[in-house]
């Protein structure tokens, strides 16, 4: 190679390199390397310590419930994810049933907000808060949808329920959190309000905005509500395909809905995006790769969906390219009903024997399998942070616990 | 239709229209201006390595072309085990120090993002597993620091120090 045409300039090295595209490097490097790397040089290391951890840190995105009131430095929370990460590694983890076992409810779900674990149960939505370690006192809301809950979410301080029978409720969280206080465990409320307008059950629910959410329903509709005025804006429909599971993210605005009860083919994905403002709902595009219906999406960021499918895989999308960015395929080859995770760590929950998978995020491996609790049943929900997951199986709450770290 | 690129120290390269699409930069400027037939000057790129970015956008002409609206800072679309580069691409992308990061400045200067990965992941595979002291042999990197500093470095990361 003739050096003639660099007579003006030296030759780029690793140094030399422009910020964005060293940053660019490290995203492929595990935090060993990185921490290995800042130690060279000054140059490399005011690099890492000024960019890279808030790099590694921003794009790991979970929310934790166990930091001190003031934020620690980026690189006392990387110490920690590294700590942590190596419990689940190491399987230094421990699983417990949060409640439970009851008996078989329909399908039930969990929603994790804050220091908040709410979950279905039939008709009630129970709840608790978790107080420094593990979890403090109890909640129970319901009964007013006069079947099952289907959906729960939670939307600035009121609680959303979608019921079997097309209506949806909204619930004060305060109002509870002080009638809490007594010796009763459980205490019954009256929800806020009762919305109707679905013909048929709705089966999935995502709050939009502070005061906006969005309901799917069997009856092939969405509609956004706004609960001040109670207006709705209904949603061309959906034909035959059944929506199972929807995820918003916001700025942009998007909204990933999984279908079930289809057959993929290339017009008919089951897997679509749509571009969310608050009077309409445009389809943008159709994610192919699924073999079959899915069951859960999760959004890590605006810009990465998780998908678990029938077809037993999760996969990660890119939101920008749309396009699929990794495969995690199930050992077993069991059907994938429920994901959650951020960009360090991914849960997928399986068909059988509450068997939750750890996936790394980073390394795209398997980390680990765990039964979640004793019991013959799939793993209907999942939620996490990233030293713990939660997950709903028929009959109870069953939680893994990374040891120590909470 | 055939292109025709520039390089910095003025030599020619003639390809066809479907291999400068792979990169953006060029797509957009033929979308631009249409096809003049006139040489695109690519002041930023050698000869050399303008050669090797398009022997890589032959061989990846028949890929699917990426969407069209995509983001630059698109970090978390790269999140890729770092080690399934495939066959050819390992190949290609065997050179030397020197040459790999021309080709990753060309490779983030045209906009082929497939190419820009393929360097990054190649540079980070050749990070991982080395003690600091390998990564300053591999990359020519003068330790700077005095022994307090070492000490105090090293202490401050001795977290990330296992595994």
């Amino acid at each position: 190679m003739t050096m003639s045409h660099h007579k003006n300039k030296d030759p780029p090295t690793l140094q030399s390199l422009p910020t964005e595209l060293y940053l660019q490097i490290l995203t492929h490097l595990p935090l060993t390397s990185i921490s290995r790397l800042s130690r060279t040089s000054h140059h490399h290391h005011t690099l890492v310590t000024t960019h890279g951890w808030a790099q590694c840190w921003s794009r790991s995105s979970y929310t934790l419930q166990t930091w001190p009131t003031t934020p620690p430095s980026w690189l006392a929370r990387l110490e920690f994810m590294h700590n942590v990460m190596k419990r689940w590694h190491s399987g230094e983890v421990r699983c417990a049933w949060v409640e439970g076992p009851w008996g078989r409810v329909y399908m039930p779900t969990i929603v994790m907000s804050g220091e908040r674990l709410i979950w279905t149960k039939g008709q009630w939505v129970e709840g608790i808060w978790f107080e420094g370690g593990y979890y403090g006192r109890q909640v129970r809301v319901g009964g007013r949808h006069g079947g099952e809950i289907l959906c729960c979410g939670v939307m600035g301080e009121s609680l959303l329920t979608g019921g079997a029978e097309g209506g949806v409720c909204i619930w004060d969280m305060e109002s509870f959190k002080s009638r809490r206080n007594g010796r009763k465990r459980t205490t019954t409320v009256y929800p806020l309000g009762y919305l109707t307008g679905h013909t048929s059950a709705v089966k999935s629910l995502t709050p939009i905005s502070k005061t906006r959410f969005l309901t799917c329903s069997f009856d092939g509709t969405f509609r956004i509500w706004s609960p001040d005025t109670s207006s709705i804006f209904p949603i061309p429909d959906l034909n035959r395909n059944r929506p199972w599971t929807t995820t918003f993210a916001s700025h942009p605005s998007l909204l990933a809905v999984g279908f079930s009860h289809l057959f993929p083919t290339s017009s008919n994905s089951p897997l679509r995006l749509y571009a969310v403002t608050p009077t309409s709902l445009t389809p943008l595009a159709d994610l192919h790769g699924h073999k079959s219906s899915i069951y859960d999406t999760h959004m890590i960021d605006p810009h990465t969906l998780l998908s678990a499918s029938f077809d037993g895989t999760v996969r990660t999308w890119d939101m920008r390219t749309r396009t699929c960015v990794q495969v995690f395929e199930d050992p077993d080859d069991y059907a994938v009903y429920s994901v959650a995770g951020g960009s360090w760590l991914i849960s997928s929950g399986t068909a059988w024997h509450a068997t939750v998978r750890i996936w790394d995020a980073r390394m795209s491996g398997l980390v680990r399998s765990v039964f979640l609790v004793e019991r013959r049943s799939p793993v209907y929900a999942l939620a996490m942070d990233c030293v713990r997951i939660v997950g709903a199986v028929d009959g109870g709450v069953g939680m893994c616990v990374a040891d120590g770290m909470v | 239709m055939p292109v025709v690129l520039q390089a910095s120290d003025n030599q020619q390269f003639t390809i066809e229209k479907a291999v400068a699409e792979r990169s953006m930069l060029l797509k957009n400027m033929l979308e631009d201006v249409g096809e003049a037939g006139e040489p695109i000057p690519l002041p930023n790129v050698a000869g050399s390595i303008l050669k090797k970015v398009i022997e890589y956008c032959e061989h990846h002409k028949e890929d699917p072309v990426p969407s069209a609206e995509e983001d630059k800072d698109a970090f978390e679309s790269s999140r890729r085990k770092a080690d399934d580069i495939d066959e050819w691409d390992a190949q290609f992308i065997k050179v030397g120090n020197e040459e790999l990061f021309e080709i990753i400045l060309a490779a983030n200067y045209l906009d082929i993002k497939p190419l820009l990965d393929l360097g990054c992941k190649t540079v980070a595979n050749m990070i991982k597993g080395k003690t600091p002291e390998q990564i300053r042999e591999m990359f020519n990197i003068e330790n700077d620091f005095t022994p307090e500093e070492e000490d105090q470095i090293r202490r401050e990361n001795e977290w990330a120090a296992d595994a």
